[in-house]
């Protein structure tokens, strides 16, 4: 697992680098995890900083698949595609 | 000339001479007699004669000398006037110096050795008040002059004893009767001089008691002109020392105020207080010092305090407002005591008793917070930059555990361009049952102009009658200059000393209208006689107190205010004792409610308008104040019923804003409409009366520590009071569109709010369909931010753009050139979500508590608890133990 939280932490860092308004801090898993749709899966967690207002959002990922769910933010879920479109 | 090495030894103070003493003392010798004197004026002798027979002891004085003055039909060449006053008293006293007789306790002597013949003996009875000036032509003469520079008063009463032929003059006041139209070779009249104004102004109030106010006025007129101009020292002190008190505090004369003039008292405050500093500066050497220390009247700073309490707070704030130097150039001045002379101030504890000395710094500071808190508390120009300011002194107990003991710290950079005070409040954290101390946060820091009004609460414990002890909290506005001041005293005690000082300060103030009527300001010293009558006011009315007695809630009514005023004859009621005032003032609402008599109600309510001139009503004018009947209430909700139940009082001030108290605290005010609204929205969550005591009940247990935004708890709001909310503690609220910025971070990272620490003043920026959560989330981040101070709330944060429109802080430059580490990044975040998250559990549970139903839906709720979840897995990960993490 813990190679696939680096997968994670990488990827994101890859999609991210591009913004250079946000900072990825680490990964981590969840197993069992509530989902947004009340589904149930193991997940990885990639936790973001953002540099302009300190605010923390984070990336949920299938642990299995490494697939991108969708982005948690302070007050609201984010899609995706939002969320990377730069 | 030291006279104190010719005093040892000595035991019979009979044997030195008056003159001997008076110059010892620095007072001078006051010389009374009287005299045949020859007049032509007229007098309605038997008016005066009766008077003068009605006294005890000037029937004894004069039949003592033998003579017959009475009967004014005897022959006058039978009289031997020169006989009175008895040969073998001489007819001088020493007359203690204004100043000190007023203000100053200076080494006590025993006062019997000073005890005059003549007026000493009148003292009792016969108190004639002649004031230089006054004349009533038609009457009787008298005749002042005032040399200064001569050191010389002399006033005259001119009281003929039998029928004259008179001509009528023209006299003016101000002007001197001087005609004299006489055929006769014997006297026909008594003269009285004096060589003392006060002694003047007792003569002709016993004698002429009508005309007492006139006489004053005039009196006042002559010193007026007597001190223009003045510009030595010791003109000065002599001119202080033989000026009546009524002089500095005022005479209200047929509807205006009199008294000596602003200007003209200013000119001579600056005089004294500059007097004393160059003093101080100039003393490079001990000899130099040894011999200020033996001169006894050194210290003029006692004179300085004296006159700047007479000048109108108005004409002294416009002076001070803008020079933040010359305030505290005058508070490093002022040096050495003087008594408090004030008759009510009564509390349990510290209390501030009559003849109390006080620091002539503290007066003037409080001074300075009485008329800030009167006048100009909500003034925008006072407001800190750094709003929301929130200093705590005293002792808190929050359970059986815990205590908190607040502690100010408090100095001023000498030169600082600025002038400002530099404020440091420190909360420790004491366990009773371990007895230690387990955290110590700092609470308060700031920078301060001297007049910004910053919010105090001091906390005090207090024995009930009960025999229980509780904490009782004081809650008020005070100027930094206050606080400046009391962290140099580092006690509690000292503040609440201070605050009820001040609140007497306010009574007074308040109720004789001082301020709009340019009567001095704030008579520090009350001259009783003169105030009485205004004070008065302030009392229950002697009826409604009779028909208060009646029934078992009146007497428990009179039985709560009588705690807290001491009532003295018709004149000595001041208000201090705030947490007392707040359960009286519970009491009288509820009498208030219940009574059925209008002329009652119109009492009640009078009376609660003037308690409430010294309560705290934190931002409210209370400017016009109004107390609403339970008509006005019936027009602003159609559940009057319930909050006439639950005694909660509705005022309305000049700005037509009604506010709302509960037990003496005001806890919601807004314009009428949107407290008809305020109360509308309420009653859509709360079905009965029960559920609004506990709703009240729990607004007022907020958060008694830090700055905080309690008027957005507990209550459903429009976006527009959310922004004033916001507004009124230094924030401002932004759309989003406002900004291409934020347009671009709105989109990408989705977010209803956002909160912007850097930017100054701090912003909230919104979507317009803000969610209720995330303008409760975001707001939290403010009180944060407020609580915590600008600079620690945002250590830890990175920041990555340079802001063009301000120079950055020395901080923020930091910050800039060097990456903050991931660590510390994210127990910033952490502490920051903590924070938030905690309190919106807390509101939620208030709400299911009190209403019956969440304030936020439970997916809301799932959010904000996942991402505090993942905030702890972030610090997890990164090897960072949160229970470490000590949160201040």
């Amino acid at each position: 697992m813990i190679n696939k939280e680096k997968k994670a932490f990488e990827k994101i860092k890859e999609l991210m680098k591009v913004d250079p308004t946000i900072s990825v801090i680490n990964s981590f898993y969840k197993e069992k995890d509530i989902l947004r749709d009340d589904s149930i899966k193991d997940v990885i967690v990639v936790s973001l900083l953002d540099d302009i207002y300190g605010k923390a959002f984070y990336v949920y990922m299938d642990a299995e698949t490494l697939d991108l769910l969708y982005v948690q933010g302070p007050h609201r879920y984010i899609e995706i595609a939002d969320f990377f479109e730069l | 000339m030291n006279f104190k090495n010719s005093l040892k030894g000595m035991d019979d103070f009979d044997r030195i001479s008056r003159d001997i003493w008076a110059d010892m003392r620095g007072e001078k010798i006051a010389t009374n007699s009287i005299e045949p004197f020859f007049t032509n004026l007229w007098v309605d002798e038997r008016k005066l004669f009766t008077l003068l027979a009605s006294s005890t002891d000037f029937n004894t004085y004069l039949f003592d000398a033998k003579k017959n003055f009475i009967n004014y039909a005897q022959e006058v060449e039978q009289v031997n006037l020169k006989e009175i006053p008895p040969a073998k008293i001489d007819n001088v006293r020493v007359k203690a110096k204004m100043i000190e007789k007023l203000v100053i306790q200076e080494p006590k002597l025993d006062e019997k050795q000073f005890q005059n013949s003549f007026l000493e003996r009148l003292d009792q009875k016969v108190w004639v008040n002649v004031s230089p000036g006054y004349i009533d032509p038609r009457k009787y003469t008298h005749h002042t002059e005032i040399g200064i520079r001569e050191r010389k008063i002399e006033c005259t009463i001119n009281i003929p004893y039998r029928n004259y032929y008179r001509e009528l003059t023209k006299t003016v006041i101000n002007e001197t009767e001087a005609t004299v139209h006489y055929s006769s070779a014997s006297p026909d009249a008594i003269q009285i001089r004096l060589s003392d104004a006060e002694d003047y102004m007792a003569a002709i109030t016993y004698l002429f008691p009508y005309h007492r106010q006139e006489a004053q006025v005039a009196l006042i007129s002559h010193f007026e002109e007597a001190g223009n101009g003045l510009t030595s020292i010791d003109d000065l002190m002599f001119f202080y020392n033989q000026l009546p008190n009524f002089a500095l505090t005022g005479v209200d004369y047929k509807g205006k105020a009199k008294k000596l003039s602003d200007g003209m008292l200013w000119d001579h405050f600056l005089q004294f207080l500059n007097f004393d500093s160059q003093l101080i500066r100039d003393v490079d050497s001990i000899g130099k010092a040894a011999a200020l220390a033996a001169e006894p009247f050194r210290d003029k700073s006692r004179y300085a305090i004296r006159i700047l309490t007479a000048i109108s707070g108005e004409f002294v704030y416009k002076k001070i407002k803008n020079d933040p130097k010359l305030i505290l150039h005058i508070y490093h001045s002022l040096d050495g005591e003087s008594v408090y002379m004030g008759k009510g101030i009564i509390a349990d504890t510290t209390q501030a008793a009559y003849g109390q000395m006080y620091e002539n710094k503290e007066l003037f500071v409080i001074y300075v917070t009485a008329f800030m808190q009167a006048q100009h508390a909500t003034d925008d120009a006072h407001q800190p930059l750094d709003r929301g300011s929130l200093f705590a002194l005293g002792v808190s107990r929050d359970s059986d555990t815990i205590e908190k003991h607040c502690e100010l710290t408090g100095y001023f950079m000498e030169g600082d361009p600025n002038n400002i005070v530099t404020l440091i409040n420190t909360v420790k954290v004491f366990n009773l049952k371990t007895k230690e101390i387990e955290a110590e946060n700092e609470i308060e820091n700031g920078e301060f102009r001297p007049l910004d009004m910053l919010h105090l609460k001091v906390y005090e414990k207090m024995k009930l009658r009960t025999g229980t002890v509780q904490t009782l909290e004081t809650d008020t506005e005070v100027p930094a200059l206050f606080l400046y001041h009391i962290a140099q005293k580092k006690a509690a005690e000292d503040a609440l000393r201070c605050l009820r000082v001040v609140a007497d300060l306010i009574v007074i103030s308040a109720s004789l209208a001082t301020i709009e009527s340019g009567i001095s300001g704030l008579p520090l010293y009350a001259a009783y006689a003169d105030i009485g009558v205004a004070l008065s006011d302030f009392y229950i009315e002697t009826r409604l107190r009779d028909e208060l007695k009646m029934t078992t809630r009146g007497k428990k009514l009179l039985e709560l205010w009588d705690d807290i005023y001491m009532l003295q004859g018709a004149t000595g009621a001041m208000a201090s004792m705030l947490p007392k005032a707040e359960k009286a003032l519970d009491v009288t609402v509820e009498v208030l409610y219940t009574s059925r008599y209008p002329r009652q109600q119109e009492s009640l309510k009078k009376l609660i308008k003037n308690a409430l001139y010294s309560f705290p009503l934190r931002d409210y004018s209370k400017n016009g104040l109004r107390v609403l009947s339970k008509d006005g209430i019936r027009s602003i909700t159609n559940h009057a019923a319930d909050f006439e139940k639950l005694r909660v009082l509705f005022v309305e001030n000049a700005a037509k804003e009604i506010g709302l108290l509960y037990r003496g605290k005001m806890f919601f005010y807004a314009t009428e409409a949107a407290t008809r609204n305020f109360i509308a929205r309420l009653y859509k969550k709360i079905n009965n009366e029960k559920q609004l005591e506990k709703y009240l009940d729990e607004i007022n247990r907020f958060d008694k520590f830090g700055k905080n935004l309690n008027a957005i708890r507990l209550t459903e709001l429009e976006l527009q009071e959310w922004i004033q909310i916001v507004r009124r503690l230094g924030a401002e609220v932004k759309f989003y569109t406002e900004s291409k910025k934020m347009v671009k971070y709105f989109k990408i990272r989705n977010v209803g709010a956002c909160f912007d620490g850097w930017d100054i003043p701090p912003t909230i920026w919104i979507r317009k369909d803000v969610t209720d959560l995330e303008m409760f989330h975001e707001c939290m981040h403010f009180e944060d931010y407020l609580r915590r101070g600008r600079k620690r709330y945002l250590t830890g944060e990175q920041i990555i753009e340079i802001p063009n429109n301000r120079k950055l802080e020395e901080f923020e430059k930091l910050l800039l050139t060097q990456k903050i580490p991931e660590k510390d990044r994210l127990i910033s975040t952490y502490i920051k979500e903590k924070y938030v998250y905690d309190k919106v559990v807390e509101e939620q549970n208030k709400w299911l508590d009190i209403f019956g139903k969440g304030r936020f839906s439970p997916q809301d709720m799932r959010l904000s608890k996942v991402n505090i979840d993942d905030a702890i897995n972030a610090c997890k990960k990164a090897g960072i133990d949160i229970n470490k993490i000590v949160i201040k």
